[in-house]
């Protein structure tokens, strides 16, 4: 069982649909992060056998946009502190919908949110699927990272069965 | 009907109020575990409790194996709402006592069907 890039892509636009009702599109080219500074990054990791993080990025106007859309607000929503929450809350229906297809874990964290420009929550080490997607004309980054540290069995996220 | 929502997430929270509201529950909410518990030694109980899996204080299925120790929480009815899609997970909630199983992302329609099936009237009002 490995995470795919299409079971990525098929899951992303599962959780946006149900959730927020917005297609997910994905698209080829890499949008530049500079462009849609600053930003909002939620992860979650799943601890066992080894360590395995889903992380979403996306800029603030589209945070905002989710959160509305979340909460079913007939307006706009202005607390940032409920924008993070949503991109918490999208990235955990992530995980959970994305557990399928990683074997052997027992649990995953709650999500964690890190807000702002720079490169506070961009660490990405390992192996990685990286996958960018248009909602509503905003760019959302979705990576998934095998982060291997007991990865003793080679049994982790991308390997061969 | 008294519901109690009980989920970390703000937004979640936010949401479920909102439809429960319209569906003519009174609605009470909890950040996490421990607030839950300390909410069903009050009286009066709810008669649902939609019940988060994931939360930092205390998961949704030890809220639920403590809940169901108290003095007339044996039957309340218990809606888990989570992400958690793995089956052998599924089984464990269910087999612990919760009543019905609601998988996230959801939407009105599937919070009504779960409703109907705990036996709640549904119309939602506009």
């Amino acid at each position: 069982m490995n995470v795919t890039a299409a079971n990525l892509e098929e899951t992303v636009r599962a959780v946006f649909r149900g959730a927020v009702r917005l297609e997910a599109a994905p698209v080829e080219e890499e949008t530049e992060a500079q462009s849609w500074k600053p930003w909002i990054t939620a992860s979650v990791t799943f601890n066992n056998p080894w360590h395995c993080r889903i992380q979403i990025e996306l800029s603030l106007d589209l945070a905002a946009q989710l959160a509305a859309a979340l909460v079913r607000s007939p307006g706009p929503v202005a607390d940032p502190e409920l924008w993070q929450d949503a991109a918490g809350e999208l990235a955990n229906m992530m995980a959970g919908n994305l557990r399928p297809f990683i074997p052997n874990t027992l649990r995953y964290s709650v999500p964690r949110v890190v807000m702002g420009s720079g490169n506070a929550g961009r660490r990405v080490f390992g192996p990685s699927l990286d996958k960018t997607f248009l909602l509503a004309g905003h760019p959302m980054r979705v990576i998934v990272t095998d982060e291997g540290a007991l990865d003793i069995a080679g049994i982790g996220p991308f390997s061969p069965n | 009907m008294l519901a109690l929502v009980v989920d970390d997430s703000l937004s979640i929270r936010l949401l479920l109020t909102r439809l429960l509201q319209s569906r003519f529950f009174t609605v009470e909410t909890a950040s996490g575990g421990l607030a839950a518990l300390e909410r069903l030694r009050q009286r009066p109980a709810p008669d649902l409790m939609v019940l988060d899996w994931n939360m930092p204080d205390l998961g949704g299925l030890q809220v639920l194996s403590q809940a169901r120790a108290m003095p007339g929480m044996e039957n309340l009815c218990v809606m888990m709402a989570t992400a958690e899609t793995d089956l052998s997970q599924i089984s464990a909630a269910l087999e612990a006592g919760v009543d019905e199983y609601l998988m996230k992302p959801f939407d009105e329609r599937s919070v009504d069907e779960k409703l109907e099936l705990l036996g709640f009237q549904v119309a939602a009002t506009a």
